[in-house]
């Protein structure tokens, strides 16, 4: 057995919960899809959860009830809803998340609009940090917007690099699995790659 | 998008009886009697569906009434949805209450707090609600989640795995269809699940590799690969199970 990982009656057993109690806090998001791991064993499918991270999970859940929170309040803690944000161009650039320059680009490619929802802004701010890095020309920029546009929505929930390659002068974008290793020919250069969850992590501390 | 004039004195009643197609918008009551095509989506207060509608985008609503045939290709986010007919929902169904008289497939997942059943229910990811209620047939690809999870077999009910507070399954025992099965004519009654694992779990006809609960009471015909339990575990002595241990509880 992996010692980083822990088996959901174990799990149980040395945090003192119920069945119910864990299947509860799984629906109301409280912890992440993810972090159900089915596996074959001996004994049939058990299910596995990442060792540290699920104990501290419900070691908090647990004082967050203490508390006397509801499930929803904690669930919002933990994943707060962005489906309301919407900032206009002078609260971006009020706020720090992004400068006017990368601004005025997103809004070329993407067109402009009154307010900006959450996976707008974290496009503009993706691109302000990549831009500010040196490394990005505009034009590649351009293509980052319109990639994350066309790409962002289908790996939603998934964790992913945004990544830029170049060879002779040519460049393209891809969004790929977060640190994925990556193998091609000699002349292929990677420009950038940043973690979007990351992104998305930043974004949402500077949004509280 | 249609954002912010959710007064509603601003929607206005769409009726479609006979064949009539029409785009998606935001309404107050929708009314389908005949054969509708909405293309786009529907964002409304109420949508009762007696005909063939077939609504190509998402359904927002606070009540949904299908006693007809109806097929949502998006999303169903709704208050309370009733089908007493038939319906296909192709991008998952997010409602307090989910009630299915008639049948229902859902493609992606149902998230409720009440899931009503008592007709045939197909689901091709997870099932989570507060209370399942199932007096009926079940196909769920994924989990089935529940604090209670009721079913009475009238017809086959599988799901992958089962988990949750409480789960009761029981036979149907009325006589008459007990009868018509003894005699080979009803396909054979009988819940199918990898797993279940709940604090107090009861079966009756129900196959699983791993049942795993505090309490774990086992009726007629089932037959269990491994049982663990933590509290008390009883097993009608009909019931086949290849393996059975008490695990340590906190």
């Amino acid at each position: 057995m992996e010692p980083d990982l822990i088996s959901k009656k174990d799990l149980l057993a040395a945090c003192g919960i119920s069945y119910g109690q864990l299947y509860r806090w799984k629906r109301k998001g409280l912890i992440p899809e993810e972090w159900f791991e089915r596996r074959s064993t001996f004994t049939g499918t058990e299910t596995f959860f990442p060792r540290e991270r699920m104990l501290a999970r419900v070691e908090k859940i647990k004082s967050m009830k203490d508390e006397d929170l509801s499930l929803d309040d904690i669930a919002e803690e933990f994943s707060p809803d962005l489906s309301h944000v919407a900032l206009t161009a002078e609260d971006v650039v009020a706020r720090g998340i992004a400068s006017r320059p990368a601004l005025e680009l997103f809004a070329e490619e993407h067109g402009a609009s009154g307010t900006l929802v959450f996976d707008e802004v974290l496009a503009v701010r993706v691109l302000d940090r990549l831009l500010s890095g040196g490394d990005v020309t505009a034009d590649e920029g351009r293509a980052l917007v319109g990639m994350l546009e066309e790409a962002w929505p289908k790996a939603a929930g998934r964790d992913t690099d945004a990544l830029l390659l170049r060879k002779l002068g040519f460049s393209a974008w891809l969004l790929v699995p977060a640190g994925c290793e990556l193998a091609y020919e000699g002349s292929v250069r990677v420009v950038a790659r940043v973690n979007m969850t990351a992104g998305v992590e930043e974004l949402k501390a500077a949004l509280r | 998008m249609t954002r912010g004039t959710d007064m509603e004195q601003t929607r206005s009643d769409l009726k479609m009886s006979g064949a009539g197609s029409v785009g998606g918008g935001v309404f107050r009551n929708v009314v389908i009697s005949g054969t509708g095509n909405v293309s786009g989506d529907i964002d409304c207060v109420s949508f009762t569906s007696s005909g063939v509608s077939n609504v190509s985008g998402s359904l927002k609503a606070e009540q949904v009434r299908i006693s007809g045939t109806s097929r949502v290709d998006g999303k169903v986010d709704a208050g309370e949805v009733v089908v007493s007919g038939a319906s296909e929902f192709g991008g998952g169904v997010h409602a307090k209450k989910f009630t299915v008289s008639g049948a229902s497939t859902v493609r992606g997942n149902v998230n409720a707090e009440d899931v009503g059943l008592r007709g045939g229910l197909k689901v091709s990811g997870d099932c989570e609600a507060e209370r399942f209620d199932a007096k009926g047939g079940f196909s769920i690809d994924g989990l089935l989640s529940a604090q209670s999870i009721e079913i009475r077999l009238y017809a086959q009910c599988t799901a992958r795995e089962i988990g949750g507070g409480k789960v009761s399954v029981r036979e149907d025992t009325s006589g008459w269809k007990r009868f018509v099965q003894d005699l080979g004519l009803l396909p054979e009654r009988l819940l199918r699940a990898e797993s279940i694992e709940a604090d107090d779990v009861y079966l009756e006809s129900t196959s699983a590799k791993v049942v795993r609960g505090g309490t774990v009471r086992l009726g007629p015909k089932c037959e269990i690969d491994l049982v663990e339990y933590t509290g008390e575990y009883v097993a009608d002595p009909s019931a086949k199970v290849t393996a059975s241990r008490k695990v340590e509880a906190s």
